[in-house]
């Protein structure tokens, strides 16, 4: 639970520190263990992260760290079926996930099944490979590739994110691919670099283990220790950089997309990293662009000018490196220039002026309410607590996270858009083929003939 | 033997030592500890001056309040003249109201930590606000005359027209929008009222006609108060009171019960999509049973072996065994009237034909006089213990108890409805499950609509057999004459 001690009292403009009372220690064998009771209801989350993502995949092993995840959800020594199985018999919902920077693991399970949680995700940090073998690695493989297919080829505009990195990241950067990888790559992965990937990074040195909700923290510790303590300590993990990237010159590309129902445009710029300095101030500038009906962007390009149909800017902050971009969906009879030149007014005349104090002070309040409702529940407090323990190495940085938007000034935000918002950028336009295209494809087709 | 001792003794079977602990203890799942005792949450109640009623939970995890007032309206009122007008009233409450126009409104919700949100489902819509309890009296005010002094300004919808009609254009382009709008359309064979808009219907649709709808039905006798937040009942009631005590009272709307589609046999309509990376399938029929029928919780209970959870019989078979998709799942749905069940899928473009073989051959193998493969009381077991011990978990956030307690309302369900999950779910008989989902689905006809390349596609689909018509994104046969 969140204390809020002092709400009560407040009459200000502030609530209370925010804080999720834990305990943190390590296991001989490298394992971080956080613990945090909160016992209003009989359910328990248990959140793995290691600390690996796809920003550690060698060249021509794309997707591996999410192809991987999929491989831990395919049994292990003392547990040899679907790691789903035990799970959902007792009501447990259960995942995982993977980004740039790390892939993570979790199930809510009743409490009474805390053991059968820990057995299970000590079972597959400890004793994976035994059971693993071509046939399911080959079946994962199509799993995974389905996923591709349903979230980045057969959407429109699926392919946009991909292109984007690209463009920003040089090649060879730990984030120029995407975290889906590509078909080839996929295809080319083996058993041996399954074994390979285990043996380098799903050490209990890489990983944090965070447990929120109903248990007695004695219980857990027991528990713990007698499931994930003979695991023996990995390698020394090792630790990918990358300098800070910036365009030197804008790129321009255009794509014209079958079956898109408008043309889209995205411009991107390389931006700061999480927590690094400016980032903050990036999410402030998102709030006065286009948070809300009378944001500077919606209401320019939406509401008044009505040349688009919708219109976000936004700020994605990863380990290494964050990313700007501002995306915009054209109304009818507009074209991706129109929003960009209207995009380029309302950008000029904010780096002119910056924002006014109250757009300062709306973005604060907003922000602390979300940090409100992302504390909600046991699920996505084990998560922040394993999230900023890898980040900031405190698991309880609650406060301090806000803090960083709270801390937040006019001058500050007006000083970061300038240095980020810089005429070198990327833009990503799309528009749907034209009726003389279409008809163009048509003839091709019939050429090609019906096979 | 009650049921849910089988229940507990099964589940200890399968997870624990059935004798002595092995030597390594590792070797195999620990057994659960104690079971903690878990208590359904409660909602205080209360009632209005007018006679509104309210459900309160106070909640203090966070200092924010969250109030949503649920009304028995929707799309399922509109008729043929007024298709879409139920959904286009809700969404203009958010665009302007006595003294604020739509901007202005929604710079105040941002200075206030609010939101305010609005808008209308089939059978039930609501109209929420949730706030920083600090300035929770300011922004309780947008909700009082989002509800009592809507302005419906003329200027607004002409813009929310044009997103409409773009919005339609934009379901029409991808392939899960175009399965589920077509499904929906043939479902109800056109006769339904909450069917999905066209051009014309969007283009009819007018603000005096909102505003008429709006005062004419916007009572208390059609609706109801849930809230949550970190305040007690004694305080926040007087706030309630001030902002929602003086909706008006007017006459209750009635309901409306769809009559789906009478299928002979089953049939599929395919809408091709030129270059599709993959296949969308979806089907489903009516159950022809509804809540407090006898067969109501047996086949609930059978869909979550058959295809409502990740081990589920459908998903272990198409993802986990063939590799042909990243999800396959089925699921019952409520509405007024009989229950709905429907199955959805993506799958890889050639394994379509494979993956509608695949499924067809799960239905029947639960199906007919003696069922080849039936629904096996291990496999019932295990679907009810999923649900039942995973029912706690949905009551971590207060709004799940009063999004239920709504729909309690809004279906005219008995009281317990809620508290009575566990137990409904824990007395079904493993043979009844099988029985009644032989009886509902897996022996009935269906409707299926497949979206995908048809040039690559369509003739291995037509080899499965079953009736195969050509559809357009709209779900118009493209050539009338294999229509009928």
């Amino acid at each position: 639970m969140i204390t809020l001690p002092l709400l009560a009292a407040l009459s200000g403009s502030h609530a209370a520190e925010l804080s999720v009372p834990h305990e943190l220690y390590t296991l001989d064998n490298g394992l971080t263990v956080i613990l945090s009771e909160d016992r209003d209801l009989p359910i328990v989350q248990v959140n793995i992260w290691y600390h690996v993502g796809s920003k550690d995949e060698p060249k021509g092993r794309s997707g591996f760290a999410h192809l991987f995840e999929h491989v831990m959800f395919q049994g292990s020594e003392n547990s040899p079926g679907e790691y789903f199985e035990r799970l959902q018999e007792v009501g447990a919902r259960v995942n995982g996930t993977t980004n740039t920077d790390r892939t993570n693991y979790f199930e809510g399970v009743p409490s009474q099944h805390l053991p059968l949680a820990l057995w299970l995700e000590a079972d597959r940090m400890g004793w994976l490979l035994g059971v693993l073998d071509q046939e399911k690695l080959d079946n994962q493989r199509e799993v995974v590739k389905n996923e591709r297919r349903q979230r980045y080829e057969n959407p429109p505009y699926g392919r946009a994110w991909g292109d984007m990195m690209s463009g920003l990241f040089p090649e060879g950067h730990p984030y120029h691919h995407l975290t889906i990888g590509s078909m080839e790559d996929l295809s080319a992965a083996s058993l041996a670099d399954v074994t390979d990937w285990f043996n380098t990074w799903y050490g209990p040195n890489n990983a944090s283990l965070s447990i929120v909700g109903d248990f007695d923290t004695e219980t857990a510790k027991e528990l713990v220790d007698k499931y994930f303590g003979p695991i023996p300590t990995g390698p020394e993990p090792a630790v990918t950089m990358a300098d800070p990237v910036v365009l030197t010159e804008s790129k321009v590309i255009r794509q014209v997309e079958e079956g898109v129902p408008f043309s889209r445009v995205w411009i991107a710029w390389n931006s700061p990293a999480l927590w690094k300095t400016g980032d903050a101030e990036l999410d402030v500038l998102s709030s006065a662009l286009s948070s809300g009906k009378n944001s500077r962007l919606y209401r320019h390009l939406v509401h008044e000018k009505q040349v688009a149909k919708s219109v976000e800017a936004y700020q994605v902050s990863r380990h290494l490196a964050g990313v700007y971009m501002i995306e915009a969906t054209a109304a009818k009879g507009y074209t991706t220039d129109d929003l960009v030149k209207e995009i380029d007014v309302v950008l000029a005349s904010f780096l002119e002026e910056g924002p006014t104090e109250q757009e300062v002070a709306n973005a604060k309040t907003q922000y602390e309410v979300g940090f409100y409702n992302r504390m909600k529940t046991i699920g996505q407090k084990a998560n922040s607590l394993n999230s900023y323990f890898f980040y900031t190495g405190e698991p309880d940085s609650f406060q301090a996270d806000l803090n960083r938007f709270l801390q937040v000034e006019v001058d500050g935000v007006k000083e970061w858009a300038t240095k980020v918002l810089i005429p070198e950028r990327l833009e990503l336009h799309i528009r749907p083929p034209t009726p003389e295209e279409d008809a163009a494809k048509d003839v091709k087709d019939q050429e090609g003939g019906a096979q | 033997m009650t049921p849910r001792l089988t229940l507990i003794l099964l589940a200890l079977s399968a997870c624990g030592p059935k004798t002595s602990a092995p030597v390594d203890f590792r070797a195999s799942a620990p057994a659960p500890l104690e079971r903690s005792e878990f208590k359904l949450p409660t909602a205080q109640e209360a009632v209005l001056s007018n006679g509104l009623k309210v459900h309160y939970i106070q909640d203090a995890t966070v200092p924010m309040t969250r109030v949503n007032v649920a009304f028995r309206m929707g799309s399922h009122m509109d008729d043929a003249e007024t298709v879409g007008l139920a959904g286009a009233t809700f969404d203009m409450l958010n665009e302007g109201v006595e003294g604020f126009d739509a901007l202005a409104m929604s710079g105040e919700m941002k200075r206030l930590g609010a939101s305010l949100s609005s808008s209308a489902g089939v059978d039930g819509s609501s109209v929420s606000l949730s706030s920083l309890t600090r300035n929770l009296d300011e922004a309780l005010g947008f909700l009082t005359k989002a509800l009592m002094q809507p302005t419906f300004p003329a200027s607004e919808w002409e813009r929310i027209q044009k997103t409409y009609l773009q919005n339609l254009q934009q379901a029409r382009t991808s392939p899960r929008s175009i399965s589920s709008r077509v499904f929906t359309n043939a479902f109800y064979a056109g006769e339904y009222a909450g069917r999905l808009r066209s051009e014309a219907h969007i283009q009819a649709l007018n603000v005096d006609a909102m505003r008429t709808w709006w005062s004419g039905h916007a009572v208390v006798e059609n609706a109801i108060v849930g809230a949550y937040g970190n305040l007690s009942l004694e305080e926040i009631l007087p706030k309630l009171e001030a902002a929602l005590g003086s909706l008006s009272s007017g006459s209750e709307v009635g309901t409306l019960e769809p009559t789906a589609i009478d299928l002979d046999q089953t049939e599929i309509r395919f809408v091709h999509k030129s270059g599709a990376a993959q296949s969308v399938i979806r089907m489903g029929r009516d159950l022809g049973v509804s809540y407090g029928d006898e067969a109501y919780w047996p086949a609930r209970v059978a869909n979550g072996a058959f295809g409502g959870m990740f081990m589920a019989r459908l998903n272990m078979n198409l993802r986990e065994d063939k590799g042909y998709t990243y999800g396959a799942s089925s699921w019952t749905s409520q509405n007024y009237g009989d229950e709905r069940w429907q199955l959805a899928t993506s799958v890889r473009t050639d394994a379509t034909a494979a993956s509608l073989f695949e499924i067809f051959k799960e239905l029947a193998d639960v199906g007919g006089d003696a069922p080849v493969r039936p629904l096996s009381a291990e496999e019932i077991a295990y679907a009810q213990g999923s649900s039942v011990q995973g029912y706690p978990a949905q009551f971590e956030t207060a709004g799940t108890l009063l999004s239920k307690l709504s729909d309690v309302w809004i279906y005219g369900l008995p009281a317990d409805a809620v508290e009575a999950y566990i137990s409904n779910v824990e007395s079904v008989e493993a043979e009844a499950a099988q029985a009644a989902f032989a009886d509902l689905v897996a022996n009935k006809p269906l409707l299926v609509v497949v979206v995908g390349d048809w040039d690559v596609v369509g003739e291995s689909v037509t080899a499965l057999g079953y009736p195969v018509v050509q559809v357009d994104v709209d779900g118009q046969a493209i050539d009338a004459s294999s229509e009928e």
